[in-house]
Order: structure tokens, then C-alpha cells, then sequence
């Protein structure tokens, strides 16, 4: 077995609320090894981004233990939140190089080379000097993904990291997204509502819900065909069958709620 | 098009309300009894063109310009460099909250008497006037505009493991520059004010000087005539403000993007600290 990049234990998170303390998440076991890739599934509300952010040491659990590879966190960590967050004083070329300028490192020409390769490749050349005000939400997403991939992490993660994105230009990303995490063996964890996408990328699937959100289930990894191309992978019996099962439980768990 | 006809508008009601104020005046002190205490614009005006051929008035205006900027400069510069440091440790920032609002609030009149105990009656004296009545007043809306940052900017920042001073220098200090720059301009008049005081107390030479000694021989046509001369020093000051913040982007670009990636993208930047 490979070894693990992220251990979860029996956390809880809770938030202020007014006087009184809620749980957001509780009960969370997870565990993603190195160059996995685990996509979060769930109801809006459930927590997916509290685990998240979790995940990125933004917040810390209030019971239970987390760990992250320190070793991996040393080759940088990728974020991409739900909104963006682009720094409106950066230009697209600027606000995407800024991994290569963080933990100390020292960046070379061949990162700059890199980030407009990835900006080209992720067709968003022509733009390289705008400013986020004057980028589209899909633009302003691409963006926030070349932000957290172009310095090869070790980490990745990601809110919804295409929820803007049109829906051709969707498929392109999400096969430029896995094989960038793939070839340079990042470990990723991508919250998403989208169930397809969740299946066709992820080598692991986690379904998250109630109130407060705990694990209900997790799906390993599945034999399917054709899974580099989304168009005709969704068409096997075998995606669908996936799929199938996936709605039932995120149904369930939607009504019980 | 539609700019220019608007900035064209605003010029002409400028002009409007300049002339209304001037003609009002001039009827006003047309009387020789409300003169004595008016003046009025033509006497106002011979007064200046006199004060400029035969009393040094550019020399007064240079010692103001050249004392308040000082003391400007140096209270913005100390000021605004603090206020964003404390943004490392709200325990001190805290702590230092009080002491700050204190020394900020003392009127500066009532320690002008100290001042020149300390620094003498020359020039240091105006300068350490118009310093210490920015510098506090900087500091504290400087720390206001590292707190007020996005704090969803840093959490990318934290997420992708960045170091404390990187994210000083990378989204703290262009996160505040709108309100640094903004305290600047609203300083202009307090720093001017302090330099102006100095003067007033004890000096040689400046515009305070001249319309203390114009006041007191009953010249009003020279005290006002000086008192434009700081009207004008104000707007100049405030103009360079402006002009500072409409360069705002390509300073912190200087300051907190590499000077490859900066290069390589931006030949634009480059135009647009240059630009007019």
C-alpha cells in the first residue's frame, strides 16, 4: 500500500453561533494516500467545506486528530475556494504565478515558462494582462486552478472547482485537471456537486450529510472504461450502475434530512 | 465624450461659484469701513502681486511647502509603516490602542509651548509640529486598513502554506494602500495645519509668519493674500495625492510581484506608473 498523505480521526468541528456552539461536522474518518484522488460528494450545508478548510489548516478541529504528510506539505499545498479569491490587484498572469512566489522559494524562468503554458492550456491566452474585475466567473475559476496547480503541489484542494465553468469547456478542464494531479502524483481532494464528475475523476468517493455532517459512505475505487474520456465513459453500463447507486444513497440521505 | 463633457460641466460651475464668491466679496468690501475688516479681492490681489515682486513671497510659500512636507512625509511614512507592522500582533496592537488614541487626541496647540523647548525655534521645530499631528492619525487608520484586508485573501495564502511576511507583503500592504493613501489625503490639511502653527508661534520666515505679522499691523489684504498661499499649498499637496493614487496598482505591483513576472507580463505597468 502506498503510503498516506491525510489521516482523519474521529473529528469534530463546531462554530460559534450567537451564545451557543453547533457542530458542523462530527465523526469525520478519512484517510487519502499519496496521489489519490478523493472527490466529496453531499447536500448543500452538509459540511463539505468545513472539511475542507479543515483540510487546509484553516480551521482547526475541536476534537479528534488531524495529520497531513509533512513531508508533502513542504512541496506546497493547492486551494481553490468556492469563490475564487483572486487578488484584484494582480493581473491573470500575476494572480496565477503567486505559488511560485510563496514558502520561500526561489522561482526560475521555467516556472514563468510553466504558468503561461498552463494559461494557454487551460485557453486563456490573450487575457494574461487582465485584471479579475474584468474576467469572467469561468475565467476567474480557471484562474484560481492554474493558481493552486502550476507549482506542482503535493496537496490540492479544491471547492468546487468547475462550478463555473461552461459545460464544453468543463470536459477539457477536468481532463487537463487529472492528468496535471496525476503526472505530478498530487494528492487531491475536490468537493463537488456534480456526481459524473465525481465518479470519472476520482479514485475514491466520499458521501457526506446530515446535520450536523458526518461520513454516510464511501465508494473505492471502480473498474470503468474509457475513464480519460468523460463523453464516452458516461456511456458504459458500468458508469451507470455507479452512478445509480451514488443518487440512491445522496437521495436517501437528502430526504432523511 | 461623455467625460469630457461632464469634467467640462464641473469646470464651468467651479468657475461659477469661484466668480460668485469673488464678485460677493468685492461688493462686500467696497464700503471702506467693512474693507478694514475684509479686504477685497482686487486690494488682496495687489497685496499678492506686491508681496511677489517685493516680499520674498515665493520664499515664505518655499519654507511652508518645504517644512509641511517634511513633517508630512515623515508622519505618513512612520505613521503608515507602523499602523500596517501591528497587523503582525493584535496582542500589541491592542495593547498600544489607548496610549495611540491619547497621544493623537492631545491638542497640539497646547504642546506647540514644549516643542520649542525641544527642538529650538528653527525649522525642526515646524516639522516635529506637522509630524506629530499625522503620524498618529496615519498609524491608527493604517492598522484599521490591515485588519479591514479580505480575510478570504489570506486564507488562500495561509492554505498554500505562506510564510507571515508573505502574506505582509503580498496582501496586507496592497490590501490597505486605498485607505494609507486615503489618510494621506485627509492628512494633507492636519500636516499643513501643524507647520502652519509652528510658524505662528515662533518663526522667521513661511506664510504663517507673514500673516502673523500682516494681522498684527491690520493688513488683512496681506493676510489673505498669504492665507491663499496655504489654500494653494494645500491643493498642490492634495493634487500629488492624487496623483499618487491613481498610481496605486503599479506601486504595489512594484512592491509585492517579482520584478520577472512583473516584467515579462507588464511592459503596462511600466506604462502606468509613467503615465499622466
Amino acid at each position: 500500500m502506498k503510503s498516506l498523505d491525510i489521516l482523519i480521526n474521529d473529528v469534530a468541528v463546531r462554530f460559534r453561533k450567537q451564545n451557543d456552539f453547533f457542530l458542523a461536522i462530527k465523526d469525520i474518518h478519512l484517510s487519502c494516500a499519496q496521489g489519490q484522488f478523493v472527490s466529496v460528494l453531499g447536500p448543500s450545508g452538509c459540511g463539505k467545506s468545513t472539511l475542507l478548510r479543515l483540510l487546509a489548516g484553516l480551521i482547526t478541529p475541536d476534537q479528534g486528530d488531524l495529520w497531513r504528510n509533512p513531508e508533502r506539505l513542504k512541496q506546497g499545498v493547492g486551494y481553490v475556494p468556492q469563490s475564487y479569491e483572486l487578488l484584484p490587484w494582480r493581473t491573470l498572469l500575476q494572480n496565477a504565478f503567486i505559488a511560485s512566489e510563496l514558502g520561500g522559494s526561489k522561482y526560475t524562468r521555467a516556472d514563468v515558462d510553466r504558468v503561461e503554458f498552463m494559461i494557454d492550456q487551460f485557453r486563456l491566452s490573450g487575457f494574461q494582462n487582465l485584471y479579475p474585475h474584468e474576467l469572467s466567473g469561468g475565467m476567474s475559476q480557471r484562474v484560481a486552478l492554474i493558481r493552486a496547480l502550476q507549482a506542482r503541489p503535493g496537496l490540492l484542494l479544491c471547492d468546487e472547482p468547475f462550478s463555473a465553468v461552461d459545460y464544453v469547456s468543463r470536459h477539457e478542464l477536468n481532463i487537463a485537471f487529472k492528468n496535471e494531479c496525476a503526472t505530478n502524483g498530487i494528492t487531491c481532494v475536490m468537493v463537488t456537486h456534480n456526481i459524473e464528475e465525481a465518479i470519472y475523476l476520482s479514485d475514491k468517493i466520499v458521501l457526506m450529510g446530515g446535520a450536523p455532517g458526518t461520513i454516510l459512505n464511501e465508494y473505492p475505487y471502480r473498474y470503468l472504461p474509457n475513464r480519460s474520456n468523460p463523453v464516452l465513459c458516461r456511456q458504459s453500463s458500468e458508469f451507470n450502475l455507479f452512478f445509480n447507486e451514488i443518487w440512491s444513497d445522496l437521495n436517501e440521505s437528502y430526504q432523511r434530512s | 465624450m461623455n467625460l469630457i463633457k461632464g469634467l467640462d460641466r464641473v469646470t464651468l460651475i467651479r468657475g461659477l461659484i469661484a466668480l460668485l464668491l469673488l464678485f460677493g466679496w468685492e461688493i462686500l468690501g467696497s464700503t471702506e469701513t467693512i474693507s478694514f475688516f475684509t479686504s477685497s479681492p482686487h486690494k488682496v490681489l495687489g497685496e499678492f502681486l506686491k508681496l511677489l515682486i517685493e516680499g520674498n513671497l515665493l520664499l515664505h510659500f518655499i519654507v511652508t511647502a518645504g517644512e509641511a512636507s517634511a513633517g508630512l512625509s515623515l508622519g505618513l511614512f512612520v505613521g503608515g509603516v507602523i499602523g500596517l507592522l501591528l497587523w503582525y500582533s493584535t496582542t500589541l496592537a491592542r495593547a498600544l490602542h489607548p496610549f495611540i488614541l491619547a497621544a493623537g487626541s492631545v491638542p497640539l496647540v497646547a504642546l506647540a509651548p514644549l516643542f520649542i523647548v525641544w527642538f529650538g525655534i528653527g525649522i525642526q521645530m515646524k516639522i516635529a509640529l506637522s509630524f506629530f499631528s499625522t503620524v498618529f492619525m496615519t498609524l491608527s487608520q493604517s492598522y484599521q486598513g490591515a485588519c479591514k484586508v479580505n480575510a478570504q485573501y489570506l486564507d488562500v495564502l495561509t492554505a498554500m502554506q505562506a510564510r507571515p511576511h508573505e502574506k505582509f507583503i503580498k496582501v496586507i500592504v496592497p490590501g490597505s494602500l486605498d485607505w494609507v493613501l486615503g489618510s494621506m489625503r485627509l492628512n494633507i490639511g492636519l500636516g499643513l495645519l501643524g507647520a502652519f502653527l509652528g510658524e505662528f508661534i515662533a518663526s522667521e520666515a513661511g506664510l504663517g509668519h507673514l500673516i502673523l505679522r500682516a494681522s498684527s499691523l491690520y493688513n488683512t489684504s496681506q493676510a489673505f493674500a498669504a492665507g491663499f498661499g496655504i489654500a494653494a499649498l494645500a491643493l498642490i499637496f492634495d493634487s500629488f495625492g492624487a496623483f499618487i493614487e491613481r498610481r496605486k496598482t503599479a506601486i504595489v505591483q512594484l512592491v509585492s510581484v517579482p520584478r520577472a513576472i512583473w516584467l515579462s507580463s507588464t511592459s503596462l505597468s511600466l506604462k502606468r506608473l509613467a503615465k499622466f
